[in-house]
């Protein structure tokens, strides 16, 4: 594998300290919401809750899986195969995706009403958009290794 | 204000990342993705004005629209059908299956007043076996339906639906002609065993276990399930029976608000549903009994925790029960079969007549459960209040036994704390006011409201109740009237004349002249001796509370409660003077059967008498509980008169 260069190179390490720390702040907040459990806070586990819960454990999680994809894409950044593709472009809309679907989770279960979280969930359909784009985006601008069509 | 702080956070994230997306984009694309936030934050605003147009003309659920079912409002509000699942209201009526039937069908066999039944299974089925020799099942059920004629012998029904499941659980059985009865026998689930329905019900000695059944489709099946079409089936003069049909089995979420189909199918739009919660906006189409005026809401409830009988029955036998909650008052087509007889005319338009004895007490309070409304609706506290069922009861924040709401931070019932009365009497909030208002520790049962002010005047499936027409305790109107007395319902071990010189004492209350049987005899042991069969089940049933309150005195009464179990003509108060026996440690673990032939109940009771520790021998020796002359007088007095008192 050789070393990116220029651009690619500048994205790589954007992605690589967007990857790590997001991992970093995701893995935090799955233990604080495991600590949440454990007390027994009832803000968070009573039955009326149950938006809450379920939206920052999505949350959680989705951050955490995000924050991977960014890492893959810092490491995928040094492969010539995504050498023609909008890089600028995908690592916008991951990094994108990255703020708005655990951001979307978050507020949704800030202050959710009976049947419905709050309405920054609305954030979750754009991350999710912008994901979906970025990621078929690297899938579709693929080019195969010199020599081999 | 969190709401609106979240919803400005995601519109600022949102725009923040457009733009920078936009960023990565080349030349003129580079306002693609803040022109596209801005077109779909425009289309949600444009949906938005468009739903809240409809919504100021939006009607209120109507009688024949569609239902939508609890599956269905589970799919949004899961906490509340969580939250309702774990209620009696749901197993109302349920199909018999191994998790669902509390009865022992293992082939067992019981005997009740002259009757051999036989509980068993045929494969998957549940089959209740009678013998009815003597006819009186198929004379009892040939009232109901043409049955052909067959020779008396042995019956056998398959059972096709239960009823019930917390206090009783009752099987039915489906007749050729789609009529549904009720068989002769009920499960009673917290003693594990089977009653003759005529024996747990007050009913007059002298009746068969077969002497009342009831028909299903035109009787039960309005409460006990959601939005009854009794399918009365007539054509000219020719009776063809009944297709009865509900829209879900069981009192389900649409029984209390009403039907959902258009609030399901309206609330499918996300648009809908989030401009409702940030505009803060009531949605009309569905009812919600909180917000229903005061009258409305206790209607809601009272339709069926109340006598109420449709001015059409005939018509609604044939159609439908069209009442929903919130909907045209229940006084327009129901009439309150008897408190149209109350005197106040607000209330009825009927004849002024006598209260009936095994329905209400002289004063008009009601003697029995599910009658509730007819209680709280002559209650100071709903009449000029405004107080509604809800606000001590909760469908879906309560215990599932007795729905009384509980407080967010314990669990505890509010009325143990005195939370449902304190909401209005906020005087008396204080442990210190308690104890002032109440004489009594606030810690204690003394201490709580309904201890005096909702005492146990009811009756109902082998309990007594709380009365829900609220009062001030009054010993006059237990003197005139008959009813049990607050004071000596805790107190059973004091006479009337106690109670009442307490009151003036604490109250200032006038004293009230009581007889020399009463200013001598605890109040409890007077009624179960001369009270009639109503005050003698209630009686019992006090001094089995004091029994499992942990009151030594109610061993005292342990001889007289052995005589009624002994010579009580009532079934069911032989049956709770065991009950209230058994509460007391001698007797933990005595068996007796009260439905036994008067010599072998005799001997069984003067096995059980051998039980009495003998130091309670000589102490009633020296000391009597009732003095001979005075115990031969009161039973003398005993109010023979026929009480019948269902549910």
């Amino acid at each position: 594998m050789s070393a990116p260069s220029g651009q690619h190179a500048l994205l790589a390490f954007r992605h690589l300290r967007v990857g790590w720390w997001g991992l970093t702040v995701f893995l935090t907040v799955g233990l604080l919401l495991e600590a949440l459990h454990g007390f027994k806070v009832g803000f968070y586990t009573q039955p009326a809750n149950h938006w809450r819960r379920e939206m920052w454990t999505l949350a959680h999680a989705h951050g955490g899986l995000i924050s991977m994809v960014s890492l893959m894409f810092a490491q995928a950044l040094g492969r010539p195969a995504l050498g023609p593709a909008p890089v600028k472009l995908i690592s916008n809309l991951l990094t994108s995706a990255l703020v708005l679907m655990p951001l979307g989770f978050w507020l949704g279960g800030l202050a959710p009403s009976e049947t419905d979280p709050g309405v920054g969930v609305l954030l979750v359909p754009a991350g999710g958009l912008a994901l979906v784009a970025g990621v078929l985006l690297a899938a579709a601008n693929l080019s195969p290794p010199d020599g081999e069509a | 204000m969190l709401e609106s702080v979240s919803a400005l956070a995601a519109l600022a994230a949102l725009l923040l990342c457009g733009a920078w997306l936009g960023s990565g984009l080349p030349g003129r694309w580079r306002v693609f993705p803040v022109a596209c936030t801005v077109a779909v934050l425009l289309a949600l605003g444009w949906l938005g004005w468009s739903v809240d147009a409809q919504l100021p003309g939006e009607s209120a659920p109507q009688a024949h629209e569609g239902y939508a079912q609890s599956q269905t409002c589970g799919s949004c509000h899961s906490d509340h059908f969580t939250a309702w699942k774990k209620t009696w209201h749901r197993t109302m009526t349920q199909d018999p299956t191994d998790e669902t039937v509390l009865g022992d069908f293992n082939n067992v066999t019981f005997d009740s007043l002259g009757t051999r039944f036989r509980m068993f299974r045929r494969g998957a089925d549940f089959m209740m076996e009678l013998d009815d020799t003597e006819g009186r099942m198929r004379s009892q059920v040939s009232r109901l339906v043409s049955w052909p004629e067959g020779p008396p012998g042995i019956l056998t029904f398959r059972v096709d639906r239960l009823l019930g499941s917390h206090n009783m659980q009752a099987y039915l059985t489906r007749l050729s002609d789609g009529r549904i009865i009720l068989l002769p026998l009920f499960w009673h689930p917290s003693e594990k065993r089977w009653l003759a329905r005529t024996a747990a019900f007050l009913v007059p000695p002298g009746e068969g276990a077969m002497d009342y059944t009831a028909l299903w489709n035109a009787a039960c099946v309005f409460c006990h399930n959601t939005r009854a079409h009794a399918g009365y089936i007539v054509e000219g003069n020719r009776d063809l029976g009944f297709d009865t049909r509900f829209e879900e089995m069981g009192v389900a979420c649409e029984s209390c608000h009403g039907p959902g189909e258009r609030h399901a199918q309206a609330n499918q739009n996300p648009v809908r549903r989030y401009l409702m919660n940030l505009t803060g906006q009531t949605d009309k189409s569905i009812v919600s009994p909180l917000k229903l005026d005061p009258v409305k809401s206790v209607e809601a409830c009272g339709r069926c925790h109340g006598k109420w009988h449709s001015n059409e029955h005939a018509t609604m036998l044939r159609h439908v029960d069209d009442f929903i909650p919130g909907g045209p008052p229940l006084a327009e087509r129901y009439h309150n079969v008897f408190a149209t007889q109350l005197p106040t005319p607000e209330l009825g338009h009927g004849e002024q007549m006598e209260p009936k004895a095994g329905f209400f007490w002289p004063d008009w309070t009601p003697q029995s459960t599910a009658m509730e409304h007819q209680g709280m609706i002559l209650s100071k506290c709903a009449e000029k209040g405004g107080m509604t069922c809800l606000h001590c009861h909760s469908m879906h924040r309560s215990d599932p036994d007795n729905q009384l709401k509980v407080q967010d931070d314990n669990r505890k019932p509010f009325e143990e704390h005195n939370a449902s009365c304190t909401q209005c009497h906020k005087a008396l909030a204080s442990a210190e006011a308690i104890e002032k208002h109440a004489h009594h520790k606030p810690e204690g049962t003394g201490g709580r409201c309904v201890a005096c002010h909702m005492p146990y005047q009811g009756y109902g499936l082998l309990k007594s109740a709380r009365a829900h027409r609220i009062t001030v305790p009054q010993v006059a109107l237990t003197v005139s009237a008959g009813l049990p007395n607050a004071c000596t319902t805790c107190h059973v071990d004091q006479t009337l004349k106690w109670a009442s010189a307490k009151m003036t004492e604490f109250w200032n209350t006038p004293p009230v002249a009581v007889d020399a049987e009463n200013s001598v005899v605890p109040a409890s042991v007077v009624d179960m001796l001369r009270g009639h069969a109503l005050q003698r089940a209630l009686a019992v049933l006090s001094l089995r509370r004091a029994a499992e309150e942990g009151n030594p005195w109610v061993q005292r009464t342990a001889p007289l409660l052995l005589d009624l179990m002994k010579d009580e003509p009532y079934h069911t108060v032989r049956l709770l003077s065991f009950y209230a026996l058994r509460a007391q440690p001698a007797f933990r673990d005595a068996t007796f059967e009260y439905m036994e032939e008067p010599q072998e109940r005799a001997r069984l009771v003067e096995s059980l008498r051998e039980r009495l520790p003998p130091t309670a021998v000589e102490a009633a020796d020296r000391a009597p509980l009732v003095e001979l002359p005075m115990l031969q007088k009161l039973r003398a007095q005993r109010d023979d008169q026929e009480i019948f008192v269902q549910e």
